[in-house]
C-alpha cells in the first residue's frame, strides 16, 4: 500500500517501499506531495520549469538584454558596432518622426481601446440579464475580426477603401458621393480610416468580455438596487459597471498593448505609415530605421523606449487591478 | 418595466454589430471567386461563375501552396512543444512552492509584456551566430519561447484554480509529480489546454514580423507571403483574395469548432492572469 | 565455398552500383541562385528566357531566379547574403543605403578582376560605371571598386498617346515652356494631362525630378548624390521645382484622387485606358505597356530644357546592377551569368522584349516610329551628352523622400519646408 496520509494532510507523507511506477523520471522526481501548503523538494519544480526556461532565456531574456546593449551603439546590423553612449537616445528624443509615431500610437489608442470599450459597455448596458438566445452565434461572429491575422484584415480593408472599392461604391449608391475619396491616400482621412479598422477589430472582444462578465454579476445586487428604486441607468452605473471593473481593466490592457504594438496592419494597409507619415507608428518606425536604413543601434533604442512605455502602463493598470481585486474580496 | 422593447433593441444591435464584424470577410470570400471584371458589381454581388481557378493560381503561381506548407511545418511543432513546456512549468508554478518562485515568475511576466520588436534584432543576430538562419527552427524556437511565457501563466492560473484537496488527493499510489501531471492533471485540464492550444495556434499561424525578418522567400509562411504578394500579383486582387481566404480558413475553422473553449478561456484566463 | 561466391557476387554488384553513381556525382548539379526585382509578368518572362539560355550553355547548371518587390529585396539582402542558401547573384540598389552598406559589411565581391577578364568596362561609359562603384570601405560613393554590372538602362521621360496628341494638334515639345503649354492645352480640352498616383510614394520622385532636373546644374546633382564636399539640397532649382509641382497639382494636371492611386494597379490601368494623355515615368514600364498597345501608338520623349539649344538633362542611369555575394561558392559561375545577361547579344533580345539595354544599340536594330526606338533615342540623347540624371533616393532614404513628396503634393507642407525636410533627411543619412 502507498504511504499513509496523516490527519494534518501532508506534512508527514512517507514514501512506501512498494511503488508501482519505477520509471527513471518517477524516481528522479521522487516522491513528493503537492499542494501549496507543502514543500516539494525544490529541484523537482526546477526540473519542470527548466527546459522551457532555457529556451525562453535564450530567445527572449538574453535578447532583451542585448537590445538594451545595442541601443548604446552605432550599428548597421551587420558590421562592427561602435559604442556611442546615449547618443541614440538624445537623437531619438529630438527626432520629430519618433514623436509623431508615438503620438499616432496614442491616437490609435482611442480607436483600439476607448471606442471598443465604450461600445462594449453600451451594448452591455442594454442587455437584459436573462441569458439571450443565440448568444453563441453572436459571440462567434463578433470575435472573427480579432481572430483573423492583421495581414488579412489589412488586405480586406485595403480593398474596401480602394478608390473604386466597396466603401466608395456604397457611399455613391446611397447618394453620399461627396464623401467618397481615396481613403488610404488622403492625409486627413487615412488616420481615421485606419482607426476605424482598428476599432472594427477590437470591439467584438470588448463586447464579449463585458457581456459574459455582466452575466456573472450577482443577481442579488440588482435586486437590492431595484428595491432602492434604481432605474435602468442607475442599475448600470452602480451595479454593472463596478462589477465589470476587472473586465474593463483587462480589456484596457489588452487593447492598449495592441495599439502600442501596431505593425502588421499598418504595414499592409498604408505602406509603412503613409501617406507621408500620417499613420506612422513606433513599431513601423523601428522597422524602417533598423531594416531599411540600417540603423540597428538606433532601432534598439526605439525598442527600449517602446517597451518601457508598455511596461509602465501595464504596471499601473495591474496595480489598479490588484487593488480592485482586493477591494472586491472585502 | 420595459423589458420587451429593450430586448428587441438589444437583439437588433447585436445583429448589427455582428453583421458589421462579419460582412467584410464575406465580401472578400466572394471576391476570391470572382473575375476582376466583376469588381464593379459591388462587394456582395454573387460571382457569376465561381472561379475556382483563382485558388489554383494562388496555390501555384503565387506559391501559396509552399507558404501553406511552411506555415504548417512551423506551427505544429511550435504549438506542440510550447504546450508541453508550458504545461510542465505551469504545473510547477501552480502547485508547488519553491525558492525563487516569485523571481522566476517575474522573469516570465517580462516576456509577456515585452513586444517582439524588443528582441527581434538580437534574435536575428543570434540565428546568424548559431548558423541557423533561414531554417524552420529559426521560426519555431523563438515562437516557442514567447508562447512559453504566456502558456506558463495560463496553465499556472488554471492549476491555481484547482481545489487544493483535489491536488492533495491526487497524490496516490506513489506516482511522482511527473506521473501526477500526466495521468491525473492532464485529463482534468483539457478545457484550459484546448484554449491554450487554440490561442497559440492562432498567434503562431498569424505571426508576421518574426517571419518577415528571420526567413527568406523559401521559408515564408502565409502571412508574409500574402503581404509581400503585392508586387507580382498586385494587379490581381481576386488571386490575393483567394490567398487571404486560404490563409484564414484554418484559423476560422479551428476557432469556430473550439470557440467555446477559446472565448471562455480567453475571457476567464485573461482575468486570472 | 558457397559463402565466398556469395560475397563475390555482392562485391561485384556493389562495384557496379558505385561505379554507376560516381559519374553521376561527377556530373555535378549546381544551382545558381539569382535574386532580382523582376516581378511584372513581362519581366518574369524575360528572366525565364535568359535563364533557359544560360542553362543550355552550361549543362548541369540550374538557374533558380526569384523575383522580389524592389523594397523587399533591399530588405532581405543583408541577411540573405550572409546565409547559406542565399543568392549567388543579386540585384543591388545603387547608393549608400544598399550597395554602400553591403560593401561596408563585406557581403558583396568587388568585380574589377572579372571586369578585366570579360571586358565589362567597355559596355558603357565610365561615368555610369561610377554609379556602381564604392571605395573598399564602402564609405565613398562613385569611386574605387566596381561592385555591380547593369544590363539595362533607364531613362525617365514622358509617355504619350500619339493619337491624343494628333487630335489636339500637339507636337513633341522642344522647350520646357512648350511642355507646360501642352499641359494647359490638354487641360483646357477637358482631359487629364498627366496620369499619376502617389500612393506608393516613389513615383512622385520622378514627377519632382522631371521638373527639377531641367533647371538644375548637373554638377550640383552629381555632388549631391555622391555626397561630395559642400553638397546640399538647398538651392533655388529645388525650391522652384517644389513650387512648380504644387502649381501643377493646383492646376489639376494630375488625376482626381491621385493620392489613392498605386503604380502597378491604378496608374498603369489609368494610362492603358487612356484616362490621361501622358505619363511621366521610366523606361522600365514600356514592356508592360506593349502588352496590350501597339508599338506605334505610344511615344516617348524626355522633358526638354528651358531653352532649345541645351540638351535635355533627365533622370536616368544604368539599371539596378547585378552583384555577386561574397559568400557564394559559385562566384566564377555567377560572373559568367552576369557576363551573359549584359552581353550585346542579350541586349538585342532585351530590346525586342521591350527593355532598354545598357549597351548601346545600333541604328540597324531600331524601327522608326516605335516606342522602343523612342526610348532608345532618348537614352542615347542624354547619355551621349553626358546629361544623365540621378534618382533622389540614392542619397535620401526612400521612406523620407516618399513621405516628404506626399506631404508636399497634399499641401501639408510648404515648398520651403519640403526642401528643409529633404535636406535634414539627407544629412541624417550620411554614412
Amino acid at each position: 500500500m502507498a504511504g499513509q496520509l496523516d490527519e494534518r494532510g501532508l506534512e508527514n507523507f512517507q514514501p512506501s517501499s512498494t511503488h508501482r511506477s519505477q520509471s527513471l523520471l518517477a524516481r528522479l522526481t521522487g516522491e513528493t506531495y503537492l499542494g501549496r501548503k507543502a514543500h516539494a523538494r525544490p529541484y523537482q519544480a526546477y526540473l519542470f520549469i527548466l527546459p522551457g526556461l532555457l529556451l525562453y532565456a535564450l530567445f527572449v531574456l538574453i535578447p532583451i538584454l542585448n537590445t538594451l546593449r545595442y541601443s548604446f551603439y552605432d550599428w548597421t546590423g551587420f558590421s562592427e558596432p561602435v559604442y556611442n553612449g546615449l547618443d541614440n537616445y538624445t537623437t531619438l528624443f529630438n527626432d520629430k518622426d519618433f514623436w509623431v509615431a508615438i503620438g499616432h500610437n496614442f491616437f490609435f489608442v482611442i480607436f483600439s481601446t476607448i471606442l471598443p470599450i465604450l461600445l462594449g459597455l453600451f451594448l452591455t448596458s442594454l442587455l437584459s440579464r436573462r441569458k439571450l438566445r443565440g448568444m453563441v452565434i453572436f459571440r462567434t461572429g463578433l470575435f472573427i475580426p480579432y481572430v483573423m491575422s492583421p495581414v488579412v484584415v489589412g488586405i480586406i480593408w485595403r480593398w474596401m477603401f480602394a478608390p473604386a472599392g466597396p466603401i466608395n461604391q456604397m457611399l455613391t449608391t446611397i447618394g453620399l458621393e461627396a464623401l467618397a475619396r481615396p481613403w488610404l491616400g488622403d492625409f486627413t482621412a487615412a488616420p481615421l480610416a485606419v482607426g476605424g479598422v482598428i476599432t472594427w477589430v477590437q470591439y467584438g472582444l470588448c463586447m464579449v468580455l463585458f457581456i459574459s462578465g455582466a452575466q456573472s454579476i450577482n443577481e442579488e445586487l440588482y435586486d437590492t438596487a431595484i428595491v432602492f428604486g434604481a432605474n435602468g441607468w442607475q442599475q448600470f452605473r452602480y451595479v454593472t459597471l463596478p462589477g465589470l471593473r476587472q473586465h474593463i481593466l483587462v480589456a484596457f490592457v489588452i487593447t492598449f498593448i495592441s495599439a502600442m504594438r501596431l505593425f502588421d496592419l499598418i504595414f499592409v494597409l498604408t505602406n509603412l505609415g503613409g501617406p507621408g507619415k500620417q499613420t506612422l507608428v513606433t513599431s513601423i518606425f523601428l522597422y524602417t530605421e533598423t531594416f531599411r536604413k540600417n540603423n540597428a543601434g538606433y532601432g534598439s533604442a526605439i525598442a527600449v523606449v517602446l517597451t518601457a512605455i508598455i511596461l509602465v502602463v501595464s504596471a499601473i493598470v495591474t496595480r489598479l487591478q490588484a487593488r480592485t481585486e482586493a477591494e472586491e474580496q472585502l | 418595466m420595459t423589458r420587451q422593447p429593450q430586448t428587441t433593441m438589444t437583439y437588433i444591435l447585436l445583429v448589427l454589430f455582428t453583421l458589421v464584424a462579419v460582412m467584410p470577410f464575406i465580401g472578400i470570400f466572394l471576391l476570391a471567386f470572382k473575375d476582376s471584371s466583376e469588381l464593379v458589381n459591388g462587394p456582395f454581388a454573387l460571382p457569376q461563375v465561381w472561379h475556382v481557378e483563382n485558388f489554383v493560381e494562388a496555390w501555384e503561381g503565387a506559391r501559396f501552396g509552399e507558404y501553406f506548407t511552411n506555415s504548417v511545418i512551423v506551427v505544429i511543432p511550435a504549438v506542440g512543444i510550447a504546450v508541453v513546456l508550458a504545461l510542465m512549468s505551469g504545473y510547477a508554478f501552480g502547485t508547488m512552492r519553491f525558492r525563487g518562485e516569485q523571481f522566476l515568475l517575474l522573469l516570465i511576466l517580462l516576456g509577456l509584456m515585452v513586444p517582439f520588436e524588443a528582441v527581434i534584432i538580437p534574435v536575428w543576430q543570434l540565428m546568424g551566430v548559431l548558423k541557423m538562419r533561414d531554417t524552420y527552427w529559426a521560426l519555431i524556437l523563438p515562437q516557442v519561447a514567447l508562447s512559453f511565457a504566456f502558456g506558463t501563466f495560463w496553465m499556472r492560473a488554471h492549476f491555481k484554480g484547482l481545489p487544493e484537496d483535489l491536488i492533495d488527493a491526487a497524490v496516490v499510489d506513489g506516482c511522482g509529480s511527473w506521473g501526477v501531471l500526466w495521468r491525473i492533471m492532464l485529463p482534468l485540464s483539457t478545457p484550459a489546454l484546448l484554449s491554450l492550444i487554440v490561442l497559440l495556434f492562432m498567434w503562431t499561424w498569424n505571426e508576421f514580423l518574426l517571419v518577415l525578418v528571420l526567413a527568406s522567400g523559401e521559408r515564408w509562411t502565409l502571412p508574409v507571403g500574402l503581404a509581400l504578394l503585392r508586387g507580382r500579383y498586385a494587379t490581381n486582387i481576386t488571386v490575393m483574395a483567394a490567398g487571404a481566404i486560404m490563409m484564414s480558413l484554418p484559423v476560422i475553422i479551428i476557432y469556430v469548432v473550439f470557440q467555446r473553449h477559446f472565448i471562455r478561456g480567453l475571457v476567464s484566463g485573461a482575468l486570472k492572469a | 565455398m558457397f559463402n565466398t561466391k556469395r560475397y563475390l557476387v555482392v562485391f561485384v554488384l556493389a562495384a557496379f552500383v558505385i561505379l554507376a553513381i560516381v559519374p553521376a556525382a561527377a556530373q555535378e548539379e549546381i544551382t545558381l541562385v539569382v535574386w532580382d526585382t523582376f516581378v511584372r509578368p513581362a519581366e518574369v518572362a524575360m528572366m525565364d528566357q535568359l535563364s533557359a539560355q544560360f542553362e543550355e550553355a552550361n549543362p548541369g547548371v540550374t538557374v533558380q531566379h526569384e523575383g522580389y518587390n524592389f523594397d523587399d529585396l533591399m530588405l532581405v539582402l543583408p541577411q540573405s547574403l550572409s546565409e547559406e542558401g542565399g543568392p549567388d547573384v543579386a540585384q543591388i540598389n545603387q547608393g549608400a543605403t544598399s550597395m554602400g552598406a553591403l560593401v561596408q559589411a563585406g557581403l558583396i565581391l568587388p568585380l574589377d578582376d572579372y571586369a578585366a577578364e570579360y571586358g565589362w568596362r567597355d559596355l558603357y561609359a565610365d561615368s555610369l560605371h561610377a554609379r556602381n562603384s564604392f571605395s573598399a570601405d564602402g564609405l565613398t560613393y562613385g569611386e574605387g571598386n566596381l561592385y555591380g554590372i547593369s544590363n539595362t538602362a533607364e531613362v525617365v521621360g514622358v509617355y504619350y498617346w500619339k493619337q491624343a496628341f494628333a487630335d489636339l494638334g500637339i507636337e513633341v515639345p522642344t522647350t520646357f515652356a512648350e511642355f507646360e503649354g501642352i499641359l494647359q492645352t490638354i487641360k483646357d480640352a477637358g482631359q487629364t494631362p498627366i496620369v499619376f498616383g502617389s500612393l506608393d510614394g516613389w513615383p512622385a520622385i520622378h514627377e519632382y525630378s522631371a521638373i527639377e532636373h531641367p533647371f538644375s546644374d548637373p554638377q550640383n546633382i552629381d555632388d549631391f548624390i555622391f555626397r561630395r564636399e559642400g553638397a546640399t539640397f538647398v538651392n533655388d532649382a529645388n525650391l522652384q521645382a517644389a513650387q512648380k509641382l504644387v502649381e501643377w497639382v493646383d492646376a489639376g494636371y494630375f488625376p482626381d484622387g491621385f493620392e489613392g492611386m498605386d503604380y502597378d494597379n491604378a496608374t498603369l490601368a489609368a494610362f492603358r485606358n487612356r484616362e490621361g494623355v501622358m505619363w511621366i515615368t521610366g523606361s522600365w514600364i514600356a514592356a508592360s505597356l506593349l502588352e496590350d498597345a501597339n508599338a506605334d501608338e505610344i511615344g516617348f520623349f524626355v522633358i526638354p530644357s528651358p531653352d532649345a539649344e541645351t540638351p535635355p538633362y533627365a533622370v536616368g542611369g544604368v539599371g539596378i546592377p547585378y552583384g555577386i555575394s561574397a559568400n557564394s561558392p559559385n562566384a566564377d559561375l555567377a560572373a559568367e551569368f552576369i557576363n551573359m545577361v549584359s552581353s550585346p547579344e542579350v541586349a538585342a533580345q532585351l530590346l525586342e522584349l521591350g527593355f532598354l539595354p545598357a549597351v548601346a544599340v545600333g541604328e540597324d536594330q531600331l524601327t522608326e516610329g516605335t516606342l522602343t526606338t523612342d526610348i532608345v533615342n532618348a537614352w542615347n540623347l542624354i547619355s551621349s551628352n553626358n546629361r544623365v540624371g540621378h534618382y533622389l533616393d540614392w542619397a535620401v532614404p526612400l521612406d523620407d523622400i516618399n513621405a516628404a513628396l506626399q506631404e508636399l503634393m497634399a499641401k501639408q507642407i510648404t515648398p520651403e519646408d519640403f526642401v528643409t525636410q529633404v535636406e535634414d533627411a539627407y544629412v541624417a543619412a550620411a554614412p
